[in-house]
C-alpha cells in the first residue's frame, strides 16, 4: 500500500505542498493559476508524477463517466424507443400518394392544371412535413409519451400532438388537440410553445393539465408547477400570466381569457384516477365522473342534483364507482346503448 | 451473456428487441461519450442505431453479433457526426484502424458494467463523511466554497477529504484503471 510518491515534495520552499490534494484540486476545476503552475512543473519534472496525474485524471473520468451511466433512466429512453418504433410502423401504410394520374389529354384546362400543381404541391409539403414530424393519436385509452427534448406528455383518450422528429435550435413547437398533462422539461433557451389553433401555450419548464378538446365551450389550462403564458392566437392583446395553482380559461365564443385560482381538485384525476369529493353536489360527480370515465351520463331525476356527497375513488373502475354511489343514495342505474341513466328519490 | 441466446437464434422480436435495448443502451451511450464528449448526442446516435437495427430486423443476419454491429454503428456514427460538426479537435485524435483493433468484445464489457460497478462498489466503500463529501462534489456538482459551507467545516477539510478519496479510489481501482487509461485516451 505505500506510495512510493510519498512525499511528493520538491524544495524546501514547498515542503508544505501536498500534491495529492493539488491534483484534486485542479481535476475539480477548484485550482488557483498558481496552483495549476505548481502542478504543471510537477508534472513535468518526472515520469513518476506524470503517470500519478494521468492515473487521477482517469480515475475522475471512469467516476463521471459511472455518474453519467447511473443518469440513464432506461425506462424513460425506452418509451421514447418505443414511440418512435410505433411511428415507423405508421409510416410503413399512410404515405402512399401513387402517381397514378396521366396527362393523357393535352386539352385539360388550366384550371385543372392549376388544381393539379395545388394538389401535388399540397401533399407533397404535408408529406415532407409527415417525413419531419410525428403524429401521435390516442384512442380510446390514455397514453404516455415523450417528446424529443424529454418532456413527458400524458394524453387523455381521443387526444392528438404532432410534435417534430427533433426540435430546432431556438424553439421546441407543437400542436395539440384534446386534453394531455404536459412535463415540460426546464430549458431557458429553448420557449417549448402549444398551438392548438386558438390559443398558443408558451413555457420554459413546467407541469401543467391543457382540456382543448374540440367539443368543449372553453380551453382550460391548469399549472401544477413553475409559470405558463396563455395567447389568443386571434387577439395578440389577450394574453395572462399564470403561476403554480392558477387556472386559465379561454372562452372560444367570445376569444376572451381569463385567469382564476383553480378550486377544482380532481383537475387531474383523468389521470391519477384519484377522485376526490368534499360536500360536492351530486350533479358535479356526475359531470367530473362522466370526463374522467369517458362515459355519458344521463340524470333523470332532477332532485338528484342537489345531493351532497363526500368520498374519495381511488383508482377505481367505473363499476365499483357507479356501485358505491347506487348503494349511498339508493339510485337505480340503466345502461342503454352505451348511455348511463341515473334514477333515484333524492335526498 | 444470457441474452445472447434470445437474439442469436431466429427472429428480432419486440420482446427480445426490448432486452437487446435495455441491455445495451448505457453501455453504448458510454462508448458513444469516448468520442461525442456530450450525453445528449451520444443518447441521440445510439437511439438512431437502434431505430435503425428495429427497421431492419428482417435483413439483419441475426447469427453475427448484434453486439458487434451495435458498437460499429454506434462507432460509424459518432465519426459522421464529428465530420458534420466540424469538430475537428476530436477527430484528430481519431484513427479508423483503432476500430479494428479495440477488442469491442472484451473492452465493451468492462467499459459498461464492470468499471461501473468496481466503481460504485469503490465509492460505497470510502468513509461515510468523506463519501458524502466526495458526492457533493463530483455528483452533485457543487464547489469546495459550496460544501464548505453547507457543512459547516473549513474549505481545507474539504480539499483534505476529497483528495483522501481520490487516493482511496485509485488504490482500489487500479487494476481497472490501466484499462480506462487505454480506453479513454481520447479524453481532455
Amino acid at each position: 500500500m505505500c506510495e512510493t510518491y510519498e512525499p511528493l515534495r520538491m524544495s524546501p520552499k514547498e515542503k508544505n505542498i501536498d500534491y495529492h490534494v493539488l491534483i484534486a484540486k485542479v481535476l475539480a476545476k477548484e485550482a488557483t493559476k498558481e496552483e495549476i503552475n505548481i502542478i504543471d512543473h510537477w508534472i513535468s519534472a518526472s515520469e513518476d508524477n506524470k503517470k500519478l496525474f494521468e492515473e487521477y485524471k482517469s480515475l475522475i473520468m471512469a467516476v463521471d463517466m459511472e455518474k453519467e451511466a447511473r443518469d440513464i433512466d432506461l425506462d424513460k429512453e425506452w418509451a421514447i424507443m418505443k414511440s418512435r418504433m410505433d411511428t415507423l410502423n405508421v409510416k410503413k401504410i399512410s404515405p402512399s400518394i401513387k402517381s397514378g394520374y396521366h396527362l393523357s389529354s393535352l386539352r385539360m384546362n388550366y384550371a385543372a392544371a392549376a388544381a393539379m400543381v395545388f394538389i401535388v404541391v399540397f401533399f407533397g409539403l404535408k408529406f415532407i412535413r409527415s417525413l419531419n414530424s410525428i403524429e401521435f393519436t390516442t384512442g380510446a385509452l390514455a397514453e404516455q409519451i415523450f417528446l424529443p427534448d424529454s418532456s413527458k406528455v400524458n394524453l387523455n383518450a381521443h387526444s392528438s400532438i404532432v410534435y417534430p422528429r427533433k426540435f430546432s435550435k431556438n424553439e421546441r413547437k407543437i400542436s395539440f388537440k384534446g386534453e394531455a398533462y404536459f412535463e415540460v422539461t426546464y430549458d431557458p433557451e429553448k420557449m417549448f410553445s402549444i398551438n392548438t389553433d386558438e390559443v398558443l401555450i408558451e413555457v420554459l419548464g413546467t407541469s401543467f393539465n391543457l382540456n382543448a378538446y374540440k367539443h368543449l365551450e372553453n380551453i382550460e389550462l391548469v399549472v401544477n408547477t413553475g409559470k405558463v403564458a396563455l395567447r389568443s392566437l386571434k387577439k395578440e392583446s389577450e394574453r395572462v400570466i399564470l403561476e403554480a395553482g392558477n387556472k386559465g380559461v379561454y372562452s372560444k365564443k367570445d376569444g376572451k381569457l381569463s385567469g382564476s385560482l383553480n378550486t377544482d381538485i380532481n383537475f387531474l384525476s383523468w389521470k391519477t384516477r384519484k377522485l376526490v369529493f368534499i360536500n360536492e353536489e351530486f350533479g358535479n360527480i356526475i359531470h367530473t365522473l362522466g370526463n374522467v370515465y369517458q362515459k355519458e351520463i344521463v340524470i333523470l331525476n332532477e332532485d338528484l342534483i342537489p345531493c351532497r356527497v363526500t368520498t374519495t375513488f381511488d383508482q377505481l373502475s367505473f363499476d365499483t364507482v357507479l356501485r358505491i354511489l347506487e348503494a349511498t343514495l339508493e339510485l337505480e342505474v340503466e345502461e342503454k346503448e352505451s348511455v348511463i341513466y341515473i334514477d333515484g328519490p333524492g335526498c | 451473456m444470457g441474452e445472447r441466446k434470445n437474439i442469436s437464434k431466429g427472429k428480432l422480436d419486440k420482446v427480445s428487441f426490448e432486452h437487446l435495448f435495455r441491455s445495451y443502451f448505457s453501455p453504448l451511450c458510454l462508448f458513444g461519450m469516448k468520442y461525442l464528449k456530450d450525453m445528449d448526442t451520444s443518447k441521440e446516435i445510439v437511439h438512431d442505431v437502434f431505430v435503425n437495427v428495429w427497421s431492419k430486423r428482417n435483413e439483419l443476419d441475426l447469427n453475427k453479433s448484434l453486439k458487434t454491429y451495435l458498437f460499429t454503428s454506434v462507432y460509424n456514427r459518432s465519426l459522421n457526426y464529428i465530420r458534420d460538426h466540424k469538430k475537428l479537435k476530436g477527430l484528430e485524435e481519431f484513427r479508423p484502424e483503432q476500430l479494428e483493433q479495440s477488442p469491442f468484445d472484451a473492452s465493451a464489457e468492462l467499459e459498461g458494467k464492470e468499471l461501473q460497478s468496481q466503481i460504485q462498489k469503490a465509492i460505497e466503500s470510502l468513509p461515510e463523511r468523506t463519501r458524502k463529501i466526495f458526492v457533493m462534489n463530483r455528483f452533485e456538482g457543487l464547489k469546495y466554497k459550496e460544501i464548505a459551507e453547507e457543512l459547516e467545516i473549513s474549505q481545507k477539510t474539504v480539499e483534505a477529504q476529497i483528495s483522501s478519496a481520490l487516493k482511496v479510489l485509485r488504490e482500489k481501482l487500479k487494476n481497472y484503471l490501466e484499462i480506462a487509461i487505454l480506453l479513454w485516451i481520447t479524453f481532455f
